[in-house]
């Protein structure tokens, strides 16, 4: 009947967060009799009596409805082995890629995409037993062209985006960039120049510096307009 | 599939191409910039001689180890000296555990051919009874973190490992050798350095870090003593318009130049 | 008086070495970490979950540790030579199955966690100094565990029973025992003994290792923290001084859906595929996300002339989204986070009736 460890506290692996059963577990912790244990290096987050930990560290899993980016891999007749940077490689068949009909004999898969190419799509199954499917057919996915991409954590992605897309949309305003934001840790940016790119990607890289921080979206705010009155002080 | 090639992919690619074009590089650097170049020697108590190198974000160890062999018939009177590469796995996802693959092999070799022929080593200060017993210098290389041009970070810290070396000291009597509790430093004649062009479409760049690498058409390998070119080697699918191979000696003197310095710098006196 | 028995390095009977543990050394690997204790000196990376290779030897339901523990050439008094030993490869055996134990295999299936272990100076004990390698670096990683490993080899020098054997007193003593043992469930994941022990000296030897091991876990723990706390410590974590956006430590941020970004999403962004094929495009407002799917559902059927086929597999698709996306949000699971197994939950299989659909 005890909770051991305070809320937003740093744990590591088997450490004893809390006991007795009025408590739930929720990801990240896993459960041994009344005990409730963490099963990573992350940060406590309890609400509701469901204790859960955030990791800060780990590989992307899939889950139906992600949007991803991916890097085509292989080529295959009618279908696309896609990189989406985890242990499970995507599949994107053609019958999932474009919405009109793919004819495997008058339509060459490599004209569509071709290794290297790297595309937006959306998981639309996947489980424990399979590798998961892809589709580009929706709108806003399909092959990314021009402007840069990086790779973060996969974790960090939702301290990214912030609450409501708040944290993404103050960046995207101050560099006057387009961001999309991938669940498995891509990050694609396109700006008028390279400098105003290179600035979301500072920005981004210090948003994972310090994921587990709080008071975050201050010193972002701070970090941006003093860019901002940096470069109007050079015109 | 993923974890085991790099494949950079196209908009990446592209971006490293722009930079180039304006002579820039991925991480500020100009076409012949070579990284921030990191030594610390004396990092294994056991070894003789022991380097660990950062260049960039690249990382190898090295370890040097004196051991008793036996004379080649040919030459009674010279030690012995082998080189190797170790493409750890712990180094980059696509170094696999087991045989070595070709690329470690060819590390190896290369890195081998630079430090035997530049002389750094008189084998014949390694001899202890002519004909009969001498002094083998086991030279091995680590990869620690893979972060491009593993040939010239190997080659960096050969050298520091065997510029920082101590060979013990001998009792010879009667035919019998025993080893005493002194050690003195083992003499270094030449400061071999490796630098290694890129070519990546028309740019051609020294010291490339791992997108450049993986993008590369074609790579050429120079190893320089002050006054001599010691080794040399190309590598990969593509190949070199011949004029431009002078141009590329070159600019890699110079390089050599200044990385030899770098390097004396950080050494201990 | 065998109290005050003293070892050739000055310690006594049942004093450690110095343990000393650096996390995250190593900036391609997903996670790894430098160990001395004493002075073995011993680095750990860990690339993983990554795709079994071969293929062959993956397993269906969980992911397979594959620990290779290999030591350098200059590591031992004399010289070992590269070519990998039968040692080695038995203790990358009892590694891999120790570590099977701890790490939570089920959450990655047909995967492998990869750790390559290195013993760049060895002095006894090389297997436990490895063995803590390989917890900082799998934790380092993100890898899931129950619990973190530690170990200690202990034996008999000149009749003591000492804890944590340089290479000295393994080599001219007369038992040795590695143990690798974890604190909070409790459990030896890794026993090996080589030697002569008297039931006394094999409890002796034995109770103090799990003692001496606990300290070494707590000192990994520390370790792992160092890093993150130094950063809060940096930025001075004040409660107070949050603002109403900050978001993830007090707030669920929705991660389903990043709708601001789908308002960069315009014709120029995608590269048309050289054949007809169109990419539709959508006035994507920041709605809900089944207010959307509604909305493409119908501006889809306007719009596009596609054969009935694809159409139809179209909606169905569109049908089955906002069922799937009820369930998440009573979750209200992250996709960043690992997914929970239970042998009674059945979430991961698609239900047979949806395939049905699937495949209609």
């Amino acid at each position: 009947m005890s909770l051991l460890i305070k809320d937003d506290s740093i744990v590591t692996p088997g450490e004893l967060i809390a006991t007795g059963n009025e408590f739930q577990k929720g990801n990240g912790v896993f459960k041994e009799g009344e005990n409730f244990y963490s099963k990573l290096v992350g940060v406590v987050f309890i609400k509701d009596h469901e204790i859960r930990v955030r990791p800060l560290k780990g590989r992307y899993y899939p889950k139906v409805g992600d949007k991803v980016i991916g890097i085509i891999e292989e080529t295959g007749l009618t279908n696309w082995n896609v990189d989406i940077k985890g242990p499970y490689r995507g599949v994107l068949l053609a019958s999932n890629a474009v919405k009109r009909k793919f004819d495997p004999i008058k339509d060459d898969a490599r004209r569509i995409y071709d290794v290297g190419d790297i595309v937006r799509a959306e998981i639309i199954s996947f489980d424990r037993t399979k590798d998961p499917m892809l589709s580009t057919q929706f709108p806003n996915l399909g092959k990314l062209r021009g402007g840069r991409i990086i790779e973060i954590n996969p974790n960090h992605i939702p301290r990214v985006i912030g609450r409501k897309g708040s944290m993404l949309n103050k960046i995207k305003k101050a560099t006057d960039t387009k961001i999309t934001v991938a669940q498995n840790g891509l990050v694609w940016i396109k700006g008028e120049n390279s400098e105003n790119e290179e600035l979301v990607v500072e920005t981004i890289n210090m948003i994972t510096k310090q994921a587990h921080t709080n008071g975050l979206t201050d010193r972002v705010s701070a970090f941006l307009s003093d860019k901002q009155s940096k470069e109007d002080k050079k015109e | 599939m993923a974890d085991f090639e790099l494949i950079v992919n196209s908009i990446e690619k592209n971006h490293i191409n722009k930079l180039l074009d304006d002579g820039r590089r991925l991480d500020g650097r100009t076409l012949n910039q070579f990284r921030n170049i990191k030594i610390e020697t004396n990092v294994i108590d056991k070894a003789n001689g022991s380097a660990l190198i950062h260049l960039g974000k690249t990382k190898v160890l090295c370890g040097v180890k004196l051991t008793f062999g036996v004379p080649w018939e040919d030459a009674p009177k010279k030690g012995s000296l082998f080189v190797g590469f170790e493409t750890t796995p712990m180094a980059s996802p696509d170094f696999r555990s087991g045989p070595p693959q070709p690329n470690q092999i060819e590390l190896s070799r290369v890195t081998d051919r630079l430090i035997r022929e530049s002389g750094i080593i008189d084998l014949e200060k390694l001899c202890i009874i002519e004909g009969e017993k001498v002094w083998q210098l086991n030279i091995d290389v680590y990869a620690l973190d893979n972060f491009g041009n593993l040939f010239d970070a190997a080659a960096i810290a050969a050298v520091c490992a065997l510029a920082t070396t101590s060979i013990p000291e001998l009792s010879i009597k009667k035919g019998e050798v025993t080893q005493l509790e002194t050690s003195k430093p083992l003499e270094i004649n030449s400061f071999p350095v490796s630098v290694t062009t890129s070519k990546i479409g028309e740019h051609y760049i020294a010291d490339a870090e791992l997108k450049e690498e993986q993008i590369a058409d074609a790579r050429f390998t120079l190893g320089l003593t002050d006054d001599h070119i010691v080794s040399g080697q190309k590598g990969g699918e593509n190949g070199i318009k011949s004029g431009k191979i002078m141009e590329i000696l070159d600019n890699s003197i110079q390089i050599a130049d200044e990385i030899r310095k770098i390097i004396k710098e950080q050494l201990p006196k | 008086m065998s109290k005050d028995y003293v070892r050739p390095d000055g310690r006594l009977k049942n004093q450690l070495r110095e343990f000393k543990v650096e996390v995250g050394v190593l900036d391609r690997s997903e996670g790894s970490a430098k160990v001395n204790l004493g002075n073995n000196m011993a680095m750990a990376s860990v690339f993983g979950p990554r795709e079994m290779h071969p293929k062959r030897l993956s397993r269906s339901d969980r992911a397979i540790v594959r620990v290779n523990y290999r030591m350098a050439t200059f590591s031992v008094d004399g010289y070992k030579r590269a070519v990998p030993s039968r040692r080695e490869k038995e203790i990358s055996k009892v590694l891999s199955e120790a570590f099977q134990s701890v790490v939570l295999v089920k959450n990655w299936p047909r995967s492998v966690v990869d750790v390559h272990v290195e013993i760049f100076q060895s002095d006894g004990g090389t297997r436990t100094a490895a063995a803590l390698a390989i917890t900082a670096a799998l934790a380092d990683a993100g890898i899931p565990m129950r619990d973190l490993i530690g170990g200690i080899a202990s034996g008999i020098y000149e009749d003591q029973v000492c804890l944590d054997l340089t290479g000295l007193e393994d080599m001219k003593g007369s038992g040795d025992m590695p143990i690798l043992y974890s604190p909070a469930v409790d459990e030896i994941s890794l026993f090996q003994l080589d030697g002569l022990f008297t039931y006394d000296q094999f409890k002796e030897a034995y109770e103090s290792s799990l003692t001496g091991i606990k300290g070494m876990v707590e000192v990994i723990r520390e370790a792992l923290k160092e890093k993150y706390v130094k950063i809060r410590e940096e930025f001075g974590v004040d409660d107070e001084d949050v603002s109403s956006d900050d978001d993830m430590s007090k707030e669920e941020v929705q991660l389903d859906e990043d709708e601001s970004s789908d308002d960069d999403m315009s014709e120029e962004t995608f590269e048309k595929p050289s054949f007809s094929a169109v990419i539709a495009q959508v006035d994507e407002k920041s709605e809900t996300k089944k207010e959307k799917k509604v909305d493409e559902k119908s501006e889809t059927k306007k719009e596009k002339k596609v054969d009935e086929k694809s159409e139809t597999k179209k909606e169905k698709k569109v049908d089955e989204k906002p069922k799937k996306k009820k369930k998440k949000k009573k979750s209200k699971k992250s996709s960043t986070e690992l997914p929970d197994v239970d042998d009674e939950d059945d979430s991961w299989f698609t239900k047979p009736e949806e395939k049905e659909k699937e495949e209609n």
